[in-house]
Parts: C-alpha cells; structure tokens; sequence
C-alpha cells in the first residue's frame, strides 16, 4: 500500500459505535446524581452568600450610624467624589489626512454557493474544512476543501470569480493548494510544502503544466524561495533540537551546552566549564538527516536539476525569493563570533542562490517580498527593510497611530500580506486595516460593522488568510452564528 | 439542524440542564458520538473509551457554564472528549518516558478490555498502537481529526516546530508498523 493510500485510510479510519447499554444507563445516573449534587452546592453557596450579605449590610448601617465605633474609621481617606470622565473622540487617519490611494473600499465577494459553501456550525463538515485564497501571479486562486471534496476558483481582480470544473486547464495544480501548509510565488510559478515534514513533496506548479514534485531529500523541507533566479530550499533532520534535548534532561539536571553545531557529519557541543565533545556521526550509525541539524541547501534553476548549495546558512527559518536574488533568515545557532560564518545567525542574502553573504542581524517576524528586498514584520510594530545592502525601518513605521507602533502582545490577532498592490495588515480584534502601497503613505480604517461581524471568529494563518494582488486584496474572514463560516472580502483603491 | 447563534446555543445548553427530558435527549444524541470519536481513536479499547466518555460527560455537566456558545450542544461535549483523549496520551506519554525514556518504539495502550462486537481493532488499530503515545495523539488529531499542526501544538502544549517533528516522526513509525502488521 504506498503512502497515499495509507494515509487515506487513517483519514477515514472512524465510524459509529454503540456504547453498551449498561455502560449507558451507569453514566447517566452518574450524571444525574452530578447534577443534583452541584444543584444542591449552588443553593447552599447561595444560602451562605445571602447570610454574608445581611450581615455585612447590618454592620456596615450600625457603623454609618455611629452605633459601632471602629477605631481606624477616621483614618480612612475617603475620595473626593470625581466627575464622570468624557470619552474625547481621537481622529484616526482616516478621517483626516490619508493620502490619496491609500484608502481602500472593501466589498463583500459574492461567490458561487458552490466556491465558498456556508455550513451549518453543527455539522462536523464545518470543522473538518481548509479554506484559502492566494495570489498567483496574475490571479487569486480560491480553494475550499471540504471532507466530501473540494471547489476551486480563480479571479483576476477579486470581484469575479469563476468556479472552475474539476478537470479544466489548471484546476489539478490549484487544487493542490489544500494539500499544503506552506507556499511561495514567484509570477506564474508557485512552490508548495508542507514544513517540518520528513516525507514532505516539494510540489511546483506552473499551470497550465504539469505540476512536478521533487521528493528525494534527504530530510524535510523547512523553508522555500522562488525567484527569478531559481528556487532554493532549506532541507533539514525531522526530528527536533528540543525533543531530542529533553529526552535527554530530566528533572533537576542543569543544561550547560554553550555550542551546539552540526556540520560535515561531525556534531560539536561546548558547555560552560571549558568541556567539548565532538561525535562522528557516521560511527554512532546514524546519517545526515537522522538528528537535529543545521540542514541543508538546495538550489535548482527550474525545479528538475537540483544540486548542494556549499556553505548554506545554518538553521533557515524562512528563504524568500525576489527580483534581486534571495534572502534567507538564519537563526537559532549558538556560537560566539561565528556571524560570518554559515553557523552565525542573521539575514543572508544571495544573487544567485548558490553563494550566500550575511548582510546583518535579523529581527523577529514573517519575512515578505517588499520590492527588490524583503520587509521583516509582525503585521504591527516592526516594519524593517532588508536589501543586499542591510536594512532600515519603512518610512511610515515613526508616524503610526497608538495600537500600531508597538509589536501585539496577542500577536495571532493580525494577519497580514504583501504583494504588487502593497502591505495589507488586517488586525481582527481592534477591527482595524493598516494600507500602505509604498511604505511611505500609510492609512489605518476601522472596519464596517459588516466586516467587522464577519471577522469574529477569524483564523490567522497569514500566508492562507490574505492575497495581495496587482490592484486589490482578498481577505478571508471567518465568523460564528448564523453564518458560519468563511467570507470572502475585496478591498480595493478608488481613484 | 438550524443554524443558531452564540446566545441562542448558550440558552441551549442552560435548557438542556435545566430539564429532565431535555437533559436524557441529549445524553442520548451526544453518548454515540463522544463514545464513537473515542473507541476509533483509542485503539478500539471499549473500557478504556468508556472511561474518557464518562469523563468527558462529567466534565461537561460540571463546566457548563463555561460554554461560549460556538458549537451545539453535541459538539461542545465531542470537544471535550477530544480535551480527554489528549490527556490520556499525555499521560502515557509521561509512563512511557517514567519506564523508558528512550525507547519509543517498545510502548502502546494495550488495554485490558475485549473488543466490542464488530469494532475489533484492524491493522490501521494495530499500527497505531505500538507507537508512543504523543506521536499516535499527533497523527490522530492532524489525520482523523483534521486539525492543523498550529491547533495540534496547542492542544498537546508543545512547540509547531516539535509538533511537526513528532507528526514527521509519527507518520515514519506508522508506516513501518503497519507494514510489520501487514505482514
């Protein structure tokens, strides 16, 4: 039975089952009696609390009165009655000096019933669902997936959508977008994975072709770019740094690692009291990819040739492909000086995917495509551009309004993307869109009440979430109640 | 089934305790199913998906009023069993690692009950079982239960990067036993 198959059943691997009947009448007297009980605590909590408060009111009227005297009464300060606080309006940008192309109007999507179906919150078809919506270079592509199939769309300004049949020029590339966590574009051509997957495909679509799919790495896929210049992937062992720590930890032991690196088959640990091992891989049995490692490059012009990349920085996190060639954030190793070697952390870039400089110290955040460079962001807060010549803060970052300027604590309530038509932040819980086009001209919109009722069950998987494309952005939002489910919202630039 | 909102459900809920019948129908509609979602997820272990269903049952009298309102009331307690079942592996999963912590491959629930009548563990049971507890949760939420590596993390407390590692290491180890129980 091969992989697919195999997993197709544990898929389908449920079904009713009957409870015994005695089992079912034991549970429910079990319940019942839970059920009585917990009533007759709540009568007694309420008995109490009732005593309590009787009590308390008649002490504290005896006191008022002066029928009790409590010593340290007139010690009490007691405050001055304040007058009620007014609520001050603060003008949002929006309302005031936005500039022009920077306010977007947003339209709720009318799609086929069929493209994006509205289930009944009760059914388990509801929470057994991957919806998602990107942009491919000169579409927006829409996939749901349901348990009982899936629908695929396509749109090329985000107002008309067509549902494609199953079958039609592309559908079996797009369709494919539902089967994976993580996706990277470049034009026309996309790259899909599934991350930290040891068996993962690394798919590439170029519709109307064939999708080619490279699943000979020795390892699994962590992070892809896709570019002019090729695609470059992160390879890397399976199994974690932390699981593989912690088994080894038990309570009550101290860690004293200071270097932990993998290189060329040999692992090499330093501790904090002067003590270094170093561990042949290949005489301990095990093979590249076995262990946490700092992984491996690939590079490949077109998706069918791939070769070593020689000196790939260790543990990428994210690669991101763009005109001017690569960026990759490394991260995680702990070496001392080692920030120009392929061990030290920070942001690397690359012209060509194959020879790679580190370029600076990189920051926390999702790193997008921002013109010939990548902008390093957590969708508020921290907006930092990386070129091959270092970085800077995009020029709007200093003028933001309060609630923008600070990295969110509940950093899941944003979601956030980049594309042609510029950065799109949508912040769900402050029903709030942050727009720039150009990192210079900026507005931040309170969202219609519409919107912000169909945002309230909102997921925030970013790259799944939000599609910037050439004119206009797709927001996919999620609600509860009568609509559950997933809405579809274009916003748009008046002229 | 019509679809409600929030407070509606939440008015559900407070209806289904506060009456007798209401409260037996619902026991009714909910037991196939919490005891289903379990006994396929537990290795078909009829005691043991006994004893989750009755937590989840109790934990769902005793924490409603708790509930937000984003499910019906049959689902709400399916969620909870899901809460039990992920205990129950956890808590395997800290045995497995009290009797021997680094072998993985020697541990399984093998529970002391007789299959129920026509759910006898097949092969898919059998392969599920001998892996280690966190990597058998791991692949029965992401696969059986459709849950995302994020919402998987979440649920067993750990890191997306760990839980992607252990679904990679479980999807390996599920493989090969099943092609041992294949044979």
């Amino acid at each position: 039975m091969n992989d697919e198959l195999l997993f197709e059943r544990l898929v389908s691997h449920d079904g009713p089952a009957a409870p015994d009947g005695d089992f079912e009448a034991r549970l429910f007297a079990t319940l019942e009696g839970e059920l009585r009980r917990r009533r007759s605590w709540r009568l007694a909590l309420l008995l109490a609390a009732t005593l309590v408060l009787v009590f308390t009111i008649t002490a504290a009227i005896a006191v008022g009165s002066g029928l009790i005297k409590l010593p340290w009464v007139d010690r009490l300060l007691l405050p001055n009655p304040s007058p009620m606080s007014t609520i001050v309006p603060i003008p949002s940008p929006t309302s005031t000096i936005a500039p022009p192309g920077t306010v977007l109007t947003w339209a709720r999507v009318a799609v086929d019933e069929r493209s994006l179906a509205l289930l009944d919150p009760g059914s388990p078809d509801s929470e057994f669902r991957t919806t998602g919506v990107a942009w491919l270079g000169d579409r927006f592509v829409l996939v749901d997936k349901l348990l009982v199939g899936k629908a695929v769309s396509t749109s090329s300004d985000g107002r008309a959508w067509e549902l494609l049949d199953e079958g039609a020029p592309g559908w079996d590339s797009y369709s494919l977008l539902s089967t994976s966590s993580a996706i990277a574009t470049w034009e026309h051509d996309t790259v899909l994975w599934t991350p930290g997957v040891y068996t993962s495909d690394l798919r590439i679509l170029s519709p109307p072709d064939e999708p080619v799919t490279k699943s000979d790495f020795s390892g699994g896929v962590g992070s892809v770019g896709i570019g002019p210049a090729g695609i470059v992937a992160h390879v890397h062992s399976a199994i974690d740094f932390d699981a593989f720590v912690t088994s080894k930890l038990g309570p009550g032991w101290v860690d004293h690692m200071v270097t932990f690196s993998f290189q060329d088959g040999i692992l090499r640990i330093t501790t904090d009291d002067d003590r270094s091992l170093e561990i042949v891989w290949a005489d301990a049995g095990f093979a590249p990819g076995d262990v946490a490692d700092r992984g491996f490059g690939w590079y490949s012009p077109d998706g069918a040739r791939w070769t070593p990349i020689p000196g790939f920085p260790a543990n990428v996190s994210e690669i991101v492909g763009v005109s001017d060639g690569f960026f990759a954030r490394g991260g995680g190793a702990r070496c001392d000086g080692c920030r120009d070697t392929p061990d030290g952390p920070g942001m690397w870039h690359s012209p060509d995917g194959l020879s790679w400089r580190n370029i600076g110290a990189a920051t926390e955040g999702s790193v997008l495509p921002w013109g010939q460079g990548v902008l390093v962001t957590d969708g508020m807060g921290r907006f930092d551009v990386w070129t091959a010549d270092g970085t800077s803060e995009l020029p709007m970052a200093g003028d933001l309004p309060p609630g923008w300027t600070a990295s969110n604590p509940s950093f899941g309530s944003v979601s956030f993307g980049s594309g042609p038509f510029g950065l799109v932040s949508v912040n769900v819980s402050a029903h709030e869109v942050l727009f720039t086009p150009n990192g210079v001209d900026w507005s931040v919109q309170a969202m219609s009440a519409e919107m912000a009722a169909a945002a309230s069950l909102s997921r925030t998987v970013p790259s799944w979430n939000i599609a910037v494309g050439k004119d206009s952005v797709i927001v996919l939002l999620w609600t509860e109640g009568p609509e559950s489910g997933p809405s579809l919202w274009v916003g748009t630039v008046q002229p | 089934m019509q679809p409600s909102t929030a407070g509606e459900d939440r008015s559900e809920v407070a209806a289904v305790f506060a009456d007798e019948l209401a409260f037996r129908a619902w026991y009714e509609q909910s037991l196939p199913r919490v005891y289903a979602y379990l006994l396929h997820r537990c290795g078909r272990d009829p005691e043991l998906a006994e004893e989750l269903t009755q937590q989840a049952f109790v934990e769902a009298v005793r924490s409603r009023a708790r509930f937000r309102g984003r499910s019906d009331a049959v689902t709400w307690v399916v969620g909870i069993a899901r809460h039990k079942l992920v205990d129950h592996f956890r808590g395997a999963e800290r045995d497995q690692r009290r009797h021997a912590a680094l072998v993985a491959r020697e541990f399984g629930h093998h529970g002391t009950g007789q299959p129920a009548p026509g759910t006898e563990p097949d092969d898919i049971d059998e392969a599920l079982a001998v892996l280690p507890a966190l990597q058998r949760a791991v692949l029965v939420l992401h696969y059986m239960d459709h849950l995302p590596v994020r919402e998987v993390a979440r649920s067993i407390a750990k890191s997306e990067a760990a839980t992607a590692s252990l679904l990679a290491r479980g999807r390996d180890a599920f493989r090969q036993a099943f092609q041992e129980a294949d044979r």
